[in-house]
């Protein structure tokens, strides 16, 4: 306790010996380095390969993903993860972070480290990121399908028809139509415009 | 002792080599007698085949590793392609997309799918086809319901959803695809076959 004391009194006092120039340009250098080191760290968190270090990514999720359109098609371009899990707006992407804090207790207490387990909650696992883009407006999927840029034209009639009446319109979201086209839908007994 | 059973040895060693040179002479001697006889038997043997079985056995090989197509009516999964040579697949046919229904070959043919199902589900969570097929959904959808002998379960007990034991669709239904390498066939359809027995008139 004694220390504790001590540092607070040395902390809220000015310093004695060191110029302000120091204190400053020191200042400065240290939040570079800090911000840089943190945001470094970030974005490590926010690579496939750091979601797919755990098991229960590798072998569910990311296993189901690698068998659709967004892993493998015909232009080479592919979603990863992040891309359609984590925002890339700096503020959302940081309430995004701290929201993944549950993740980790998941992870630590093994509450989907089995298939078996996973299929349990696979449907509570659903419904959060199909409420989360329902609320932001499907933004993961418009950071690279923007309504925008759709020709119409070049689409199927069954989907231009959908696209013309739904999305134009602003009725529905990318996500009220297009669920489970990266991993296995769960059971949908209940699910608004499902059986 | 010792020399007497040299001598035998060798005695017996020496008959042994003349009795069997004569037998391998012998023998010799009769299989160029016989093969005469034999060539016009297989020959005709062969012909008789050529006759009976499809045209590709007596195609010859174009390579000394060739494998004819269909040898003794076997067919093997490597046909007509050279040992240290890399066969090239005919291109996959697309999944026709029209969006319309197209005629049926026979009364009872599953109609086939119009569009692309590439990744629909179905499985014990969920039938993806039923989210547009389903009898709730076509009026949104603007799709055809499946039909209702579908509810019907096996006593023809009409259920309100699809009975379970046509739950997988793609065991009947599949995408019309048009492949480049089509095998030709005699197929008639019922009423095709009533006017050829007839003598061609309707």
């Amino acid at each position: 306790m004694n220390w504790i004391r001590e540092f607070l009194s040395r902390v809220s006092k000015p310093a004695t010996s060191l110029s302000l120039g120091v204190l400053t340009v020191g200042g400065f250098v240290a939040g570079i380095i800090f911000w840089g080191g943190f945001n470094t760290a970030v974005e490590v968190t926010n690579t496939e390969q750091f979601c797919i270090g755990c098991h229960e990514m590798k072998t569910g999720p990311y296993k189901e993903l690698k068998q659709t359109i967004h892993y493998s098609n015909r232009s080479g371009v592919r979603a990863s993860c992040p891309d359609c899990h984590v925002p890339h707006e700096w503020s959302a992407k940081m309430g995004r972070k701290m929201a993944a804090s549950k993740e980790v207790w998941g992870k630590v207490f093994g509450t989907i480290n089995t298939p078996e387990k996973f299929e349990a909650k696979r449907r509570q696992l659903a419904e959060h990121e199909w409420a989360r883009l329902k609320a932001n407006n499907s933004l993961e999927c418009r950071n690279c399908h923007a309504a925008e840029s759709m020709d119409f034209t070049k689409q199927e009639k069954r989907a231009r028809d959908a696209h013309r009446d739904f999305l134009l319109t602003g009725q529905k979201t990318c996500i009220d139509c297009h669920k489970g086209i990266a991993h296995k839908l769960p059971s949908m007994k209940g699910v608004n415009e499902w059986q | 002792m010792n020399k007497l059973s040299k001598k035998s040895i060798a005695l017996v060693v020496a008959c042994l080599s003349l009795a069997f040179g004569a037998g391998c002479s012998k023998q010799e001697d009769s299989s160029k007698a016989e093969a005469p006889k034999q060539q016009p038997a297989t020959a005709s043997a062969e012909v008789s085949n050529n006759a009976t079985t499809s045209a590709a056995v007596s195609t010859a090989p174009a390579h000394k590793y060739d494998s004819p197509a269909v040898v003794n009516n076997v067919s093997s999964l490597r046909p007509k392609t050279a040992l240290d040579a890399q066969a090239y697949p005919v291109e996959m046919a697309k999944a026709e997309t029209t969006d319309r229904r197209s005629g049926r070959a026979y009364p009872m043919q599953p109609p086939v799918i119009p569009h692309k199902i590439d990744g629909y589900q179905i499985d014990q969570n969920v039938n993806q086809c039923m989210s547009c097929h389903g009898r709730t959904k076509t009026e949104k959808s603007g799709a055809i319901m499946v039909s209702v002998t579908h509810f019907m379960n096996r006593d023809y007990q009409v259920l309100s959803e699809i009975s379970p034991r046509r739950y997988f669709c793609t065991q009947c239904h599949v995408e019309q695809k048009t492949p480049s390498n089509l095998i030709e066939n005699e197929f008639l359809e019922a009423h095709q076959v009533s006017s050829a027995s007839d003598g061609g008139s309707q």
